[in-house]
């Protein structure tokens, strides 16, 4: 998977329109974001990219460049 | 020696504190969004003086009553919880003399939380099974609100205080379910995530107010339980032979819908398999899984022979997974133990 294709999953877990999600996004400034939008990231890291993230890497979920970097470090996208 | 799953009452707090009862409180906060990311309407909240420890006594009451238990029987007692009345003595021991148990009964408290059941079947079942002991009256009790800060949105939504009793003998008396293996694990690095961190020895006092109050990181929460609970189901269906579409019925912690619904999905776990049992009482921590047994019980859910998956996991991080084969007819539930 691409970093492209990776961004309207991103939206679709957060339940926001893919035109909300750039590149430089922060989870802060997206509408509607909670703590259960988080546990949707982990979610979607879990099941799309067999991704388990351990204690405390959580708290690293606060961007998309986050979102990306982790995906990168753990070899799932391009 | 197999042992057995006896008899099971629970006992929650009178005083309710409804989702509208927190919207008017909290401007911010509304009710209807409140139920659909928790799945619970109203909790149970001990009253002023009223304590976990008082829960726990009710519950065994109510147990040892039903079940005309006598209780020169009670070999042990096991006390699970987090909010005992006392550093020390232990919970057990004043529950020992409050309910009367003989002074031959051993008594001692575990402190663990929502993975306390399942702990506490492991260990009862082991006593029976290798320890010279016949019946072991397992209570859990926890009155999480007593720590809960009024306006932490997270918590507040989630606990309600609530306790249990569970009767795990080797007699052959007419049981409910066999209690079979076992597994279980332990991972201390999330500790941090659910956490009371002031008021014990290492950091008695605080003055952050935040510090005396539990602390929960929900999303870390979710990452472990994702993690670990279908893990540690596999190890359990390893031990006992059986594939997940043998098992009947799967009785996890109620930790939050959000948590369940998302659990159910990834383990394709049909929705008939998995009950909840949160939208009255919320997340009683060590006592979700007795509930609903005592309450999938009531409402007829169980078969003989029917096998069940009991999952415990969260604070600590500490998980513990324990089969268990149905025995009774639905037909005696509301007749004589």
């Amino acid at each position: 998977m691409t970093v492209t294709e990776v961004l309207p999953r991103i939206a679709e877990s957060l339940d926001v329109d893919p035109n909300e999600i750039g590149m430089d996004t922060i989870f802060q400034d997206v509408r509607g974001w909670d703590s259960i939008s988080t546990m949707s990231l982990v979610l979607l890291l879990y099941k799309e990219f067999d991704l388990k993230l351990g204690p405390h890497e959580t708290s690293m979920l606060t961007s998309v460049p986050d979102v990306i970097q982790l995906l990168r470090d753990a070899g799932k996208i391009e | 020696m197999t042992s057995f799953l006896a008899g099971v009452a629970y006992h929650l707090p009178e005083r309710c504190l409804s989702n509208d009862d927190l919207a008017a409180l909290h401007p911010g906060w509304d009710a209807s969004s409140i139920f659909r990311k928790t799945g619970v309407r109203e909790r149970h909240i001990c009253a002023p003086g009223e304590t976990a420890i008082d829960l726990g006594y009710g519950a065994a009451e109510k147990l040892l009553q039903e079940m005309s238990i006598d209780r020169n029987d009670i070999d042990v007692v096991l006390v699970c919880t987090q909010t005992p009345d006392h550093f020390l003595p232990n919970s057990a021991c004043l529950l020992q003399d409050r309910l009367g148990l003989p002074q031959t009964c051993a008594a001692l408290d575990y402190n663990l939380g929502c993975s306390g059941f399942t702990y506490g079947l492991w260990l009862a079942s082991a006593l029976v099974q290798g320890g010279g002991v016949r019946n072991v009256l397992l209570i859990t009790a926890d009155a999480l609100s007593r720590y809960c800060d009024p306006d932490d949105y997270a918590t507040m939504t989630l606990f309600g205080d609530g306790a249990a009793a569970a009767l795990i003998t080797g007699d052959d008396r007419p049981a409910w379910a066999e209690i079979g293996p076992t597994v279980w694990g332990t991972d201390g690095r999330g500790g941090a995530n659910l956490i009371v961190r002031a008021g014990c020895a290492r950091q008695p006092t605080s003055e952050h107010r935040g510090d005396h109050n539990l602390f929960m990181n929900g999303p870390e929460i979710f990452s472990f339980a994702l993690s670990t609970v279908k893990e540690g189901i596999q190890r359990l269906l390893d031990k006992t032979a059986l594939s997940w579409s043998e098992v009947d019925h799967f009785l996890f912690h109620q930790a939050n819908r959000f948590i369940l619904d998302q659990l159910r999905a990834t383990m394709d776990i049909p929705k008939s398999k998995l009950p909840m049992e949160l939208e009255d009482c919320g997340n009683t921590s060590s006592s979700t899984i007795p509930l609903l047994l005592r309450r999938g019980r009531e409402q007829q859910r169980f078969q003989p022979g029917d096998r069940c998956v009991l999952a415990g996991f969260g604070v600590g991080y500490s998980w513990a997974m324990t089969s268990l084969s149905w025995i009774e007819s639905p037909a005696c539930v509301h007749g004589a133990y």
